[in-house]
This record gives C-alpha cells, sequence and structure tokens, in this order.
C-alpha cells in the first residue's frame, strides 16, 4: 500500500487501512514513548492515544512531510504531554511529603538520593542515565532520544521537529556535553562517598 | 620516562566521553585519549563507569512490547469509532430534537408574554382608581393630598 493509499483509507476509515497502519507504526509509537516516558505500560497506553489522533488528525496531515515524520512528531508531543502531567503530580506529592516529615524528611530524602546501593549497582546505574536524560532541557532531550536511542539521522529529526539540521546538530552536541558534565559530576560523587 | 597526568588531558577526556565511545574522534586525539587512560587512574575508572551506564541506552532499545498489543488499539479505536458513531444520530432524530427544543423555546416565551401581560392590567387600574378618587374628592371638596403636602413643607 503506497503512502497515499494508506492516507486516503485512514480518512474514509477503511479497516484494511487502519490495519496496515497500526502493524506497520505501533512498535515504533511504543518504543519512542517508552523512551520518554521509560514506563513500557504508560508507552503502551500512549500508543492508544497516538493512534487516536492520527484517526482524528488525518484530514490536517499536509503531504509536505512523510507520514513517518508526522506519526513520530504526534508520539513525541503526546509523550511530553504525559510528563508534563506526571510532573504537575510530583510537584503536588513532594509538596505533600514536605509537609508531612519537614525538615527531617527533606534530609531523608537527600540521604536517600545520595545513598549509592552497591548491590543493586545496575540498577542504580540506569536510574542514573534515565535521571540524567530526563533532566535534559525539553529539545535537547527530544532530539538525543530520537538519535541515541530511536536511531533517526539528524535529517529525520529536523523533519520532526521542524528545524534546520544546524540547530538538531547543535542541540545534539549540547545534549552530550550535559549528560557527560551530569554522568561525570555523579561518579566523582561516588567515589569521594565511597572512599 | 613516567607520564603524568595533566589537568587539561583530564578535562579534554571527561569533555569527549561520546565522542570517544562512539569513535568520533579524529586518530591522533583518540590515540592521545587511550594514552591518558594508561596514565590517569582516576579518568580511566570514569570513562569505564560512562560506558557501563551508556550500555544502558542499547539495553533499553532491545525492550519490546506486548504482543498483544495491536488488539487493544484495534479495539479501541473500534470502540471511540462506535462513541462517536452512535453519538451522530440518524436525521430524524436531529430534526426531532430541534423541534423538542424550539417548542420549549416557544413555550417559555408565552410563559413571559403571559407573565408581562398579568402585570399590565395594575397599571391601567391605577390610573382609573386615582381618576376616581380625584372624582370623590371635586365632589366632596377635598383638596388634593399632594397640594396639602407641598403647603405644608412650603409653610415650614
Amino acid at each position: 500500500m503506497t503512502e497515499k493509499e494508506l492516507v486516503e483509507g485512514i480518512i474514509i476509515y477503511n479497516s484494511e487501512a487502519i490495519q496496515y497502519l497500526i502493524n506497520n507504526y505501533q512498535k515504533n509509537v511504543i518504543k519512542t514513548a517508552y523512551y520518554f516516558v521509560e514506563n513500557m505500560e504508560n508507552a503502551e497506553d500512549l500508543s492508544q492515544e497516538v493512534f487516536l489522533e492520527i484517526l482524528k488528525s488525518i484530514k490536517r496531515f499536509r503531504r509536505n512531510a512523510t507520514l513517518s515524520t508526522w506519526i513520530y512528531r504526534i508520539t513525541v508531543n503526546k509523550s511530553l504531554d504525559h510528563l508534563r502531567r506526571q510532573k504537575r503530580r510530583t510537584i503536588i506529592q513532594t509538596m505533600e511529603s514536605f509537609l508531612k516529615f519537614a525538615p527531617d524528611g527533606i534530609k531523608k530524602e537527600e540521604n536517600r538520593m545520595a545513598t549509592i546501593d552497591t548491590r543493586n549497582d545496575d540498577k542504580e546505574k540506569r536510574r542514573i542515565l534515565d535521571n540524567a536524560v530526563s533532566s535534559l532541557p525539553e529539545n535537547q532531550k527530544i532530539a538525543f532520544i530520537l538519535n541515541k536511542y530511536e536511531g533517526l539521522s539528524y535529517k529525520e529529526i529536523a523533519g520532526i521537529m521542524n528545524l534546520t539540521l544546524s540547530s538538531v546538530e547543535s542541540l545534539i552536541h549540547r545534549a552530550k556535553l550535559n549528560l557527560q558534565k551530569k554522568l561525570v559530576n555523579y561518579f566523582s560523587e561516588y567515589a569521594k562517598n565511597n572512599k | 620516562m613516567q607520564k603524568t597526568t595533566n589537568k587539561m588531558d583530564c578535562y579534554f577526556v571527561r569533555s569527549n566521553l561520546f565522542s570517544y565511545q562512539e569513535k568520533q574522534l579524529p586518530d591522533r586525539e583518540y590515540k592521545e585519549f587511550n594514552d591518558h587512560l594508561h596514565s590517569c587512574k582516576e579518568c580511566n575508572r570514569i570513562v569505564s563507569e560512562f560506558q557501563s551506564v551508556s550500555s544502558f541506552i542499547d539495553e533499553k532499545k532491545s525492550v519490546q512490547p506486548n504482543p498483544f498489543i495491536q488488539t487493544r488499539i484495534l479495539q479501541r479505536i473500534a470502540a471511540q469509532m462506535e462513541g462517536a458513531g452512535g453519538r451522530q444520530n440518524p436525521l430524524f432524530q436531529r430534526i426531532l430534537s430541534t423541534i423538542s427544543v424550539s417548542f420549549f423555546m416557544l413555550i417559555a416565551v408565552i410563559i413571559g408574554f403571559s407573565i408581562v401581560k398579568l402585570s399590565e392590567p395594575r397599571i391601567f387600574e391605577n390610573i382609573n382608581h386615582q381618576n376616581d378618587i380625584q372624582a370623590m374628592k371635586s365632589e366632596l371638596n377635598i383638596p388634593d393630598f399632594i397640594d396639602e403636602y407641598n403647603a405644608f413643607f412650603d409653610n415650614y
């Protein structure tokens, strides 16, 4: 099925076209969402939202970009919306914890963050990596994840993010510098705490 | 001759971890990077830790979604389309709902009009009532209360 036939099929809710769409794109959608939200269950839920959005907005799809680029764009936007909602919930929960346990609670929390559980070194390293990537500025995070995790080229990322190639290069370069800095700081602290 | 660790080299190493890992450094710099790792225990440890942490990127890439997720997506889409289809009522029902709304609006207008109309006669009644009072006062030679009232305050 060509892209044109697929788009026209989706517009008229042709079941064959919808099936084809899901068969060919669901894995990429779920994995991309997973790289952002770091939880497979949430990523699978988000993928449903993405496909519903595709069906809803397909008439607005302009053929100046490929369908794949457009779908990635929707996936990234939905993932970021999810992260923003999650962040708001976390802020509220943190404030509630603070009110419950302050000031001792804060100290306990700081100690928990500083302590490295050597029995679960791998788990800790995964957490450190995820935290470092999550803490990147939004555009750097998007560009880094699409490049390093999803394996997209700079050109493809530029299409998805609606940026120039040089902007994407700059974003990824800065993301790497930021990540290096965070990880090196973490490793240095780790060594200091475990001397 | 013993090689000494150079702080500049350490800075370069710690700023180019990704480039080293992805083999994007020029050959000369790549060699110098390796030479530095042989001589600097701390940088060696950091590079080793960095490679260990960044290997989890590859691990994450290999995670596979639930194989039955496709069924769930299709079910969700079908449910959504059913719901949307249900909401689009047949033409007859749409016409009927329009007529019902119009009918109730008409009733409301009629009720409102009736309320206004019921209150209208009072004004006329008042006027008629006042005329009767005037007539009575003239007959009985009773001055108008207003004249008395004004006179009272004029004198006061």
